[in-house]
């Protein structure tokens, strides 16, 4: 009996370990590119770098989460990722702890030049806590100092604590100009104590920022690959026309929007919006595995009434439970916007056509032409 | 053997010969105790004990995940012996608790997506000093297993019967308990939560299909916990699949193969 097991257990194993080498064998290997790899984290800096590469000889990009979409904050690796990672050359990321997956892989390649490609934008602060407090006050930072030639400032006193229909008293959010006097400086205090440093890392939904980003991919295949520089600044500088025509065709839209208030459901519209001179009252930050919180829901929904919301932006997944848990109470609308996380387009024109989609639904939304 | 060429499946592969023996030699006793149900209590509190990190600002999550879990497993089982509810209830309330405080505090402002990680485990982000971890977890249990099994099966057959042999069954069991909190927390990052205890109970469980004595029932378990981890290693590596599910998945093929078989081993 035991002879007879043993030989069981031999050919069980033997079997199961010959099904295997099969496999290995017949499985399609990815062949080993020839000149630069360069990976990038996830898909608005995957645009980019096909942009900017463009053209050019022996340079593959490759993206890292090719089968995701969505935003990348839960994203864990698999073998393919982490067999293209110790073959790149050039590891182009998001940053702003878009990659939080990253923190231990990056420790195992030491070799690897990492570029984040967000490196000296001033972020959002995320929605950790439910007020926008914080994140009020770096939006202010972050548009003044990636926009010099706008002055932000007026404009934003005028959105915020000039306006006599809000409630100070009540709503800590809007008072977030430092000359301000504070009366309910505990509260605030309060409200910061919630907050973790968590940023607001969807810096590619503000044309600035993803024009920074350009920049950015542009230096790095500049100085990995010299030899064909002009071609690469060439491509950055299509890309550049590309995008300033499209901030221009948000300026243009911003007088008609401005002073809009809204609650938006992805930390990316926020930018978007900004951009639009459209304030987000509030963000939450949806997620596949995330519930609304009974107690935030009932804060969203009083903040619309305060501020008269009745149209609110989530991504097109989620519209429907947005919907479900707000719309009809509030008899808004909810409009799904895309956060280019994912999609089958290449380059940044790709970028820039979801991005006048996303223009045309929220003129839409506010009926203005 | 092309993927030893990456530091990444080297690591990731001698952590696997590393747990895969261990979570067979547990998982013997583990079933011996009926205590297939408590490890995966233990699992999900997993969620409380890294909330607890969070919330303290710790660092590391490891030292909070791994007091809380210690901690846990003790009044778990100081609760089993005082009430008068099956353990399975118990267990189950344990269970419930540790997941729902640790969703509350990580799933605050809809942020759990960072933790999420920890539900299905990475074990290619392995390093070195983890891996030394361990080896020093696989020397402790071996240690415990030569020393204590005896005690340990005898109250698992019958609690009566180990008192009046003279085993201290409470530290015995108070023990093991102990050893399943560590195990099973300094495993957990990568295996995962959700899959934790199937790695732990089906090589078991497949061994237990084809095993006439405890000497067979461990041998087949450690061989068919070790084989499950190094195939589904390498057929996540080829396939481009997560390594723990992939585990899961071979191991219970095995299960299925040694349950059909064992009609040849009748005698």
């Amino acid at each position: 009996m035991a002879k007879r097991k043993a030989l069981f257990m031999i050919c069980l194993l033997a079997v199961a370990f010959g099904l295997t080498a099969l496999v290995a064998v017949l499985a399609e290997r990815e062949e080993k590119s020839e000149g630069l790899l360069c990976v990038t984290s996830f898909y608005p800096v995957q645009l980019l770098a096909e942009s900017v590469a463009e053209g050019a000889e022996g340079v593959t990009v490759r993206n890292l989460t090719e089968s995701h979409s969505g935003c990348i904050h839960d994203y864990t690796l698999t073998t393919r990722d982490m067999r293209l990672l110790s073959e790149a050359e050039l590891f182009l990321i998001n940053g702003g702890e878009m990659e939080l997956f990253l923190e231990k892989a990056a420790a195992e390649y030491k070799d690897l030049e990492i570029v984040d490609t967000s490196k000296g934008y001033d972020f959002l602060e995320g929605v950790e806590h439910s007020h926008d407090h914080g994140a009020e006050e770096e939006a202010h930072s972050a548009e003044s100092c990636t926009d010099p030639t706008h002055n932000h400032e007026d404009e934003h006193l005028a959105e915020s604590c000039t306006d006599p229909t809000h409630d100070h008293e009540e709503d800590v959010a809007i008072c977030t100009d430092p000359t301000h006097d504070h009366e309910e400086g505990d509260h605030e205090e309060d409200a910061h104590a919630g907050h973790s440093d968590a940023v607001n890392a969807h810096i590619w939904m503000d044309i600035d920022g993803y024009l920074l980003q350009l920049s950015r991919v542009e230096e790095a295949f500049v100085a990995a690959d010299p030899a064909q520089a002009e071609l690469y600044r060439a491509n950055a500088e299509e890309c550049r026309k590309e995008l300033t025509k499209l901030k221009e065709e948000y300026a243009a839209a911003r007088e008609a929007l401005s002073g809009k208030e809204t609650v938006v459901f992805h930390e990316g519209f926020v930018y978007l919006l900004n951009m639009l001179g459209i304030e987000s009252v509030h963000c939450l930050a949806m997620d596949s595995d995330t519930q609304i919180a009974a107690g935030e829901a009932a804060e969203i929904m009083e903040e619309c009434k305060r501020h008269n919301i009745a149209v609110l932006f989530a991504e097109a997944d989620y519209v429907q439970a947005v919907e479900d848990t707000f719309a009809k109470e509030l008899s808004g609308k909810v409009i799904a916007l895309d956060p280019v996380t994912g999609g089958s387009g290449t380059g940044v024109s790709y970028y820039c056509e979801i991005m006048r989609h996303n223009l045309d639904c929220i003129k839409q939304a506010y009926g203005v032409r | 053997m092309e993927f030893l060429s990456y530091g990444f499946m080297r690591n990731a592969l001698i952590a696997i010969c590393i747990i895969t023996p261990l979570f067979g030699i547990l998982g013997t006793m583990i079933v011996n105790n009926r205590m297939a149900f408590f490890s995966d209590a233990l699992g999900h509190s997993a969620l409380t004990g890294m909330a607890i990190g969070v919330l303290l600002g710790v660092a590391g999550t490891d030292v909070p995940m791994l007091l809380f879990a210690l901690f846990f497993a003790l009044v778990l089982n100081h609760m089993k012996r005082k009430s008068s509810a099956s353990t399975d209830t118990i267990i189950s309330v344990f269970s419930s608790l540790g997941t729902a405080v640790g969703l509350v505090v990580l799933s605050r402002g809809g942020n759990f997506s960072k933790y999420s990680a920890l539900l299905v485990g990475d074990i290619l982000s392995i390093t070195a000093k983890e891996i030394l971890c361990l080896l020093g977890v696989l020397v402790l249990t071996l240690v415990f297993w030569m020393v204590c099994f005896n005690k340990l099966h005898t109250c698992s057959v019958n609690k009566s019967l180990a008192m009046s042999k003279g085993v201290p069954v409470r530290l015995i069991e108070d023990l093991f308990a102990v050893l399943i909190a560590i195990i099973v927390m300094l495993s957990i990052k990568w295996v995962g939560i959700l899959i934790i205890n199937a790695l732990l109970i089906l090589p078991t469980a497949a061994a237990s299909n084809i095993s006439a004595n405890m000497r067979e029932y461990h041998l087949f378990s450690v061989i068919l916990s070790v084989s499950s981890g190094l195939i589904g290693l390498v057929l996540a590596y080829y396939l481009n699949a997560a390594v723990g599910p992939t585990i899961v998945i071979v191991a219970a093929v095995f299960f299925a193969a040694t349950f059909f078989a064992r009609p040849l081993f009748r005698t």
